[in-house]
């Protein structure tokens, strides 16, 4: 069993941890790939 | 006949881009490696969305198909290699102008120190706020496997940090009403 003082501390740290990797902006390159990813979905099945 | 996914399974995707990349990041050693991983679980849930049961959590889903690349990936260029001096440093996120940095930079040297099955455990059940169920479920252990994980990885993030001796003992469980409120 952890202390309690360990605990919040980890638990705060993992918060603050997660939260800045959430925040992290979205790069462009996903936007294209999904936009990439839309076209070829159009193509019909068994095409080229 | 389209391959295309329904207009809510792509904005369901689309919203769970960030806790993906989140995710992947928290495995890998890299951002671009996490977003690596990231697209190719985009694209194979693009082909595969029919898999897909709409009932099911998608979430989920998408998280088991990012491990599993991710665990495909380790295997072919056995990126967990031990960590060489400066490798931690310039891998962490929070920055050291950033408020209550020292306590930031103090979790994550110690998390990126962990076992990768302890890093997912505790980010799965601790950040993500999945059920150990689930989480075992994505990961093909028991239940009983994950909790046992996220008790270890309390405990050596404890013991790295320094704080596991602290003189307050607790009551256990504590922390999971904290990571749950945290996430």
């Amino acid at each position: 069993v952890l202390p309690k003082s360990a605990e919040a501390r980890i638990a705060a740290g993992l918060k603050q941890f997660y939260s800045h990797m959430l925040a992290d902006p979205m790069p462009d390159k996903f936007t294209v790939l999904l936009q990439q990813l839309s076209g070829i979905s159009r193509t019909p099945e068994g095409g080229p | 006949v389209t391959n295309l996914p329904p207009p809510e399974f792509q904005a369901e995707l689309l919203l769970l881009l960030p806790n993906l990349r989140a995710f992947a990041r928290s495995l890998t050693r890299s951002g671009d490696q996490a977003d690596d991983l990231v697209q190719e679980a985009l694209m194979k849930a693009w082909r595969h969305w029919r898999q897909f049961a709409p009932e099911s959590n998608l979430k989920a889903w998408m998280f088991t198909i990012v491990r599993n690349a991710f665990l495909s990936e380790r295997r072919k260029r056995k990126f967990e290699i031990p960590d060489v001096d400066g490798e931690i440093a310039g891998q962490l996120i929070v920055k050291a102008e950033q408020p209550g940095h020292m306590d930031a930079l103090d979790f994550q040297s110690a998390f990126l120190q962990l076992l990768p099955e302890h890093k997912e455990a505790l980010v799965l059940i601790g950040a993500e706020g999945f059920s150990y169920e689930e989480a075992a479920l994505m990961c093909g252990c028991a239940v009983g496997t994950m909790k046992s994980r996220v008790n270890r990885a309390r405990v050596k993030l404890a013991q790295i940090m320094g704080i596991e001796n602290a003189d307050e003992i607790g009551a256990g469980g504590q922390i999971d009403h904290l990571m749950r409120a945290a996430g």
